[in-house]
């Protein structure tokens, strides 16, 4: 046994006694007697509680478990080194009831698990009928019977928790004709006046494609200083909604527009100049030298002519940053933000949807899933090993033995009856005889093609073979697919005895053995040997169904006497 | 797998070998044995580098001799990957029980590999240079040795990481194995040593260097780090495509207005600085004066005994004579920069467009300034012997300076070979002037020659040399062996297809008189959304130019087309800044992996079509939107092709089409990593259907194309990707073995059937496919 936590003395149901912290229980042992009167394993540990009164004790709360009730246990420490004492124990059970409620808490029944264990259950009529039959009655609990299907429910988490991501796209506000209604802001156009619409929707790609927008957005709507309205107008006047806009009168003479470019340059910093070639905070960590453009060794030579200076198209560049921004905005929502932003230190850049859409980072199976592709921390060499390493080259390792996954449940039954008759055998047999013959034949054959004379009535045989072949065949399939379905009692009866077997061999291999929970699943086994026996002379067809189960059966009992 | 190969064995760092993995060390060991140079093409993404280095490094395991191996790539993330594969390899051969003390190690500049906390903080790299050469120079760290009060305040403080180098003991090294960057700069950080320097001192130890050209073919760098290798050092050029333009880049110079003001400002400070030297300690000054006497008698001399590699712009007669009189003192020299850039500076005054050659310049000075041709050659050495004596800390403020003087050096030097070009504005259309003075290199011999003559082996090698007859010409040397090999394949992993016209029918093309055209721009745009629609993760696309590229951008966002595509996939575009750019990469990169998919905007010869791979879910498609042609309007690529015209007989079309196709083969060849990766290759273009620009593909591309996919419209291409990609993305169960990947087994099954053979010449029996190659007898 390894070694213990921690040992020390206390006092129990006023007897004098010592407490013992192992790796998987702690048991308190009277005084004088061999074996621990109590043993409580980590995994019950509930609560634990003191009291300020001069006698040391500490209440440990044991959780509900195998069916006895929830228990508490009041330790006192004796004087020379109580409080000491208690402060280590206190400090054990707090490593052990940190580690509980990261395991149990996911099979706690919270609110969420119960609609989802609901949902699962509502969609799957055969999942449905096993519970009935093994929890509602009471011989496995709720969160065995789940554990061992925690799939379905982490499926499930993600499918309600998946959130449609922002739109990706570049919304475009248009003028429209007045009497547009709620959030709309009329500007000044020339002459006439416009009327523009701007939805939640347009106002969040709108904040993503303008740094200095978004901050200006969030220094005063957001904070109350400007309606919505007032902002957006002055948006509109704006270079920034001017600007690629052909025919626009965005010039200095509009005394809106200069005002309204004021109000956002106050907002703007050095690094917002969209038209700079190269923009200050534009900086790339150097993890993956493979991707960094600007590590070149030495530049000389004349300069490239004008068509491969990039930047030549000065309008355009705004724009190409805008994609890129708000296409790395998307990313970074449904990635999460953490992720994408260890890479690039670019300060402020926006996930797209922080006005009014939750950015919540992808459910836990989404990220799991990416985790092999994610580069993040994955050290420079690595990445560079990984990038010249060619895979094809390699023999293919062994794959690791997975656990097979019957998506159609029915479909397992669907073949038992056709083994049963034991033709795979006999087809081994007749194809090797076959084969066999084949080699004979051919071993003697020589190629002397000159000589060939085709004999019609060779062929006609052949012919007249393959047609019986083929009508056999059809016959066979029709045969096959009519085949009556397999009994529906025998396989729910199959099914809730591999659910009792699974139950059954993993409470054996626990450490907290439990006599009476395995009693009950060890009657409901008999039950269902009974049931089998019953079935069997009723159906003669699922005997060997129902002889594997028995074999199964068998050996749960030989095991468990 | 461990092979043997014509009697050396060779261990091979995977359990398969593809045959034209096989084929290429075949052909690479008769070179080496010949020592001979060569030229190889090898498909893009069948593991080149890890052949040509598994070769090389168990033939110089094998052979006393030992031979050194410097493996020159174009790009730091080249390097990179070089050095992953190295170690890989040793860590193979040492899993095979080889006992070798083995040193390699990679070089890059100090950007990349500074430690100091504050200098590698800069983002430039010429930042990081002048400011390591502040810490660094020999005068600075006399000054604090000398410890006067006063002076080693002022002076800038010193690199520790520096200091503990050069304290170090000469015997004192690196222990044997592969050094990343990464791991360099780690170990160095760990025991206090500069890596920048350290791997420097250590090129002379190791077995395998790894840099980048320009430490071999640009002259400057050349002779601080590369003039000691010996001769029999293997050189390798990988990634070579574009290694003609790399040699006549490093000998050009551009000299801009702001430039000659700062040179003028440089040379005020000079001046001063020597007034002040002479009012000291004028023996420093006299000093140097005999040295000049001297002359470069030394460095003559140690050329003479083949121990260092020649300069280009040192030429051999130079080194015979002393530097001449009327620059040999200080204040005389500085006199004579004075007057040069004073000339230069009325030369950009001129409000058209000169071209002249060397000699009609030299002619020019010597009428209006008096200066001969003979000071100027001396040039930039004199300048450097100058900062020397003055001790200069600030080297940042002199690099105008230098450039003028390397610019009066070289145009000194080489009467043929350069063209002057003046340029008064920079667009045609412009109105205001910003001249500038090309001196354009148009011979890429000049540069390479020293590397031709001093190593016997060099090899040539990359995914895409075609046509192969042209590198020879234009490099100027005899190959022993020139091969391409075709890629074996069990299924077709690439589909080349050409679009010719939209499903309008109308030709798209982006050649300049139609480029601009609506009906062009939207049939673009259409091929853009269509592939954007059925490419599943990454889609990247090249353009010919940034101009293109950008307004076309603009374009197809007028036209709402780019809105569409974002409807499919994230859209990434590259920008005028490298590390705007690495960060868009890297979200496209990332959004191939999570699966949202993205779309890359980049040009073909930018920053991302030379270093960065697309393979698998980063690049199923790549889209050449046009033809890649270089600017034709550029009068220094007219002065390029008039000169190869009239000295190498290669006519301006063939080079222009060669050069546009090797660039866009390039860019294609991005998408495959190995056989079981597959992408599509789009060629957007009516002209890439003629037959002269197909033939100037690489034959493996070549190979893949039929008849059926060379000239289609949009729709007929997407039905074509479709079924393409559908059929790719089954679970690829084939059994390549013994057709496009051989085992231990099968290798020694067809050596044996070869040696039965008796057969002689290089060919290997290739399975299925059969194998072409063009030979040149040696």
């Amino acid at each position: 046994m390894a070694a213990p936590r921690l040992q020390c003395r206390a006092q129990c149901k006023k007897q004098n006694g010592a407490l013992f912290f192992g790796p998987k229980e702690f048991s308190w042992t009277a005084d004088g007697k061999p074996q621990p009167d109590l043993r409580v394993p980590y995994t019950t540990v509930k609560a634990c509680a003191q009291n300020k009164s001069e006698k040391v004790i500490l209440k440990i709360t044991q959780a509900a478990h195998n069916g006895s009730p929830e228990t508490s246990h009041v330790f006192t420490f004796p004087p020379p080194n109580a409080h000491e004492s208690r402060e280590s124990v206190k400090a054990v059970l707090a490593d052990v009831m940190k580690e509980n409620t990261a395991t149990v808490a996911a099979s706690k029944d919270t609110a969420e698990e119960f609609q989802i264990r609901l949902e699962i259950l509502n969609a799957n009529a055969e999942l449905r009928e096993l519970h009935k039959s093994l929890v509602v009655s009471g011989v496995v609990s709720e969160d065995d019977f789940w554990a061992s299907r925690r799939h379905y429910i982490v499926y499930q988490k993600f499918v309600r928790n998946q959130r449609r991501g922002p739109s990706g796209t570049i919304v475009d506000v248009r003028p429209q004709q007045a009497d547009a209604g709620g959030g709309s802001a009329p500007a000044n156009g020339s002459g006439s006046d416009m009327t523009f619409k701007f939805t939640d929707n347009v106002v969040t790609s709108l904040l993503a494609q303008f740094p200095p927008v978004r901050r200006a957005y969030d220094a005063t709507v957001a904070t109350g200083k400007m309606t919505k309205q007032e902002f957006f107008r002055r948006f509109v006047e704006s270079k920034y909604y001017q600007r690629g806009r052909p025919g626009s009168n965005n010039s200095s003479t509009n005394p809106g527009a200069v005002a309204s470019n004021e109000f956002f340059e106050t907002y703007e910093n050095e690094d917002d100049d969209d038209y700079a070639l190269h923009p200050k905070k534009a900086r790339f960590e150097r993890r993956n030298m493979l991707l960094d453009l600007g590590a070149v060794d030495a530049e000389s030579g004349n300069r490239p002519d004008a068509t491969m200076r990039a930047g030549g198209v000065r309008a355009s560049l705004p724009l190409i940053r805008q994609f890129n921004r708000v296409s790395e905005g998307v990313l970074r929502a449904t990635t999460g933000a953490g992720a994408a932003g260890s890479g690039a230190k670019r300060g402020d850049s926006p996930a797209i949807g922080g006005v009014g859409v939750n950015t919540a980072a992808a459910p836990a199976g989404a990220k799991s899933g990416n985790d092999n592709t994610n580069n993040d921390e994955v050290p420079a060499d690595t990445l560079y090993a990984r990038a010249t390493e060619l895979e094809d080259l390699r023999i293919e390792a062994e794959a690791d033995a997975k656990p097979l996954q019957i998506g159609d449940v029915s479909a397992y039954f669907h073949s038992a009856p056709t083994e049963g008759r034991g033709a795979g055998r006999g087809g081994d047999a007749k194809t090797l005889g076959g084969q066999m013959r084949f080699q004979a034949g051919v071993a003697a054959w020589q190629c002397s093609l000159a000589e060939t004379k085709i004999d019609r009535a060779h062929a006609d045989t052949v012919l007249a073979q393959l047609n019986i072949l083929t009508r056999k065949r059809r016959r066979d399939y029709q045969r096959a697919t009519s085949t009556a379905p397999p009994n529906k009692q025998a396989a729910a009866l199959h099914l809730g005895a591999i659910e009792l077997l699974r139950t059954f061999w993993t409470s054996r291999s626990e450490a907290s053995f439990d006599e009476g929970k395995m009693a009950g699943v060890l009657a409901a086994l008999a039950d269902v040997g009974k049931k089998a026996d019953a079935l069997e002379r009723a159906d003669p067809a699922c005997r060997p169904l129902l002889q594997a189960m028995r074999a199964a059966l068998a050996r749960a009992a030989a095991v468990s006497t | 797998m461990k092979f043997d190969l014509d009697g050396l064995p060779i261990l091979f760092p995977y359990d398969y070998i593809y045959p034209e993995q096989y084929a290429y060390m075949r052909d690479m060991k008769r070179a080496l044995d010949q020592q001979g140079h060569c030229l190889l093409e090898m498909p893009s993404g069948t593991g080149k580098t890890v052949s040509l280095l598994s070769l090389i490094v168990a033939y110089q395991q094998y052979y006393p001799e030992k031979r050194k191996l410097i493996y020159c790539s174009r790009t730091v993330p080249e390097i990179e990957k070089a050095l992953a594969e190295l170690q890989r390899l040793m860590e193979y051969r040492k899993s095979q029980g080889m006992k070798e003390k083995f040193l390699g190690l990679g070089l890059t500049s100090r950007r990349n590999l500074c430690v100091h906390p504050e200098v590698s903080k800069a983002k430039w790299g010429q930042e990081v240079d002048a400011q390591c050469r502040n810490k660094t120079a020999p005068w600075v760290r006399e000054m604090h040795k000398s410890d006067k009060e006063g002076e080693a305040a002022n002076a800038p403080a010193l690199c520790n990481f520096f200091e503990a180098l050069e304290n170090a003991e000469e015997e004192a090294s690196m222990p044997p194995g592969v050094y990343t960057l990464e791991d360099i700069k780690e170990w160095g950080r760990e025991n206090g040593y500069c890596p920048y320097f350290l791997s420097r001192r250590m090129i002379a130890f190791a077995n395998v260097v790894i840099y980048s050209y320009h430490y071999l073919l640009d002259p400057k760098v050349a002779e601080l780090v590369s003039k000691e290798l010996s001769k029999d050092c293997i050189v390798v050029f990988d990634e070579a495509h574009n290694i003609d333009n790399v040699c006549t880049e490093s000998l050009s110079i551009d000299i801009t207005r702001p430039m000659l003001d700062a040179s003028a400002r440089s040379v005020t400070a000079l001046s001063t600085r020597i007034d002040e030297l002479k009012a000291t300690n004028s023996e420093k000054l006299l000093s140097e004066y005999s040295r000049l006497v001297e002359g470069l008698r030394a460095t003559q001399e140690s050329r003479a005994n083949e121990e260092f590699m020649n300069n280009p712009i040192l030429s051999d007669d130079m080194l015979q004579e002393a530097v001449p009189g009327n620059i040999r003192r200080a204040e005389h020299f500085v006199a004579f920069l004075r007057r040069f850039i004073e000339y230069l500076k009325t030369r950009l005054r001129v409000m058209h467009v000169v071209a002249e050659s060397s000699t009609s310049f030299l002619q020019h000075v010597k009428e209006i300034t008096f200066i001969d041709k003979k000071p100027l050659r001396f040039c930039s050495e004199r300048l450097g012997s100058l900062i020397r004596t003055l001790e200069l800390t600030d080297l940042a403020e002199y690099r105008a300076l230098q450039t003028i003087a390397a610019f009066a050096t070289v145009v000194a030097t080489y009467q043929k070979g350069f063209i002057l070009i003046l340029e008064p504005y920079e667009n045609d259309m412009d109105t205001i002037p910003n001249p500038v003075l090309h001196l354009s290199c148009l011979d890429a011999t000049i540069a390479i020659k020293p590397v031709f003559d001093r190593f016997k082996t060099v090899i040539i090698t990359s995914g895409t040399l075609s046509p192969m007859e042209l590198y020879p010409t234009l490099l100027g040397f005899t190959p022993v062996v020139v091969q391409s090999y075709q890629m074996t394949l069990t299924r077709s992993c690439f589909l080349p297809l050409t679009i010719t016209r939209g499903s309008d029918q109308v030709a798209i093309s982006s050649k300049f008189e139609v480029r601009n055209d609506l009906a062009v721009v939207r049939n673009y745009g259409n091929i853009l959304i269509e592939y954007a629609k059925i490419v599943p993760d990454g889609l990247v696309c090249f353009f010919p130019s940034y101009l293109y590229m950008e307004s076309i951008v603009t374009a197809w966002n007028d036209l709402g087309m780019l809105q569409e595509v974002l409807k499919y996939k994230l859209i990434f575009i590259e920008t005028p800044d490298a590390a705007e750019t690495s960060m868009a990469l890297e979200n496209y990169r990332m959004a191939c992996d999570n699966g949202r998919g993205a779309v890359l905007l980049s040009v073909a010869r930018g920053k991302v079509s030379e270093g960065v791979d697309f393979d698998h879910n980063y690049g199923r498609a790549v889209i050449l939107f046009g033809i890649p042609y270089q600017y034709t309007e550029s009068r220094i690529l007219k002065a390029r092709l008039e000169y190869l015209r009239d000295n190498s007989k290669i006519r301006e079309n063939d080079f222009l089409t060669f050069d546009a196709m090797r660039h866009g083969a390039q860019c294609v060849g991005r998408v495959l990593r190995g056989k079981t990766d597959y992408g599509l290759m789009v060629f957007a273009d009516k002209r890439f259907a003629r037959a002269d620009k197909r033939s100037k593909l690489p034959k493996w591309i070549n190979a893949g194309m039929t008849e059926a996919c060379v000239n289609l419209s949009t729709d007929m291409a997407l039905a074509m990707s479709k079924k393409f990609l559908r059929s790719m993305a089954q679970p690829f169960e084939h059994n390549q073995l013994g057709v496009s990947l051989w085992d231990e087994e099968e290798l020694r099954r067809r050596q044996e059937k070869e040696a039965r053979k008796g057969e002689v010449s290089g060919h290997v029996d290739f399975g299925t496919t059969a194998m072409e190659g063009v030979e040149v007898a040696g």
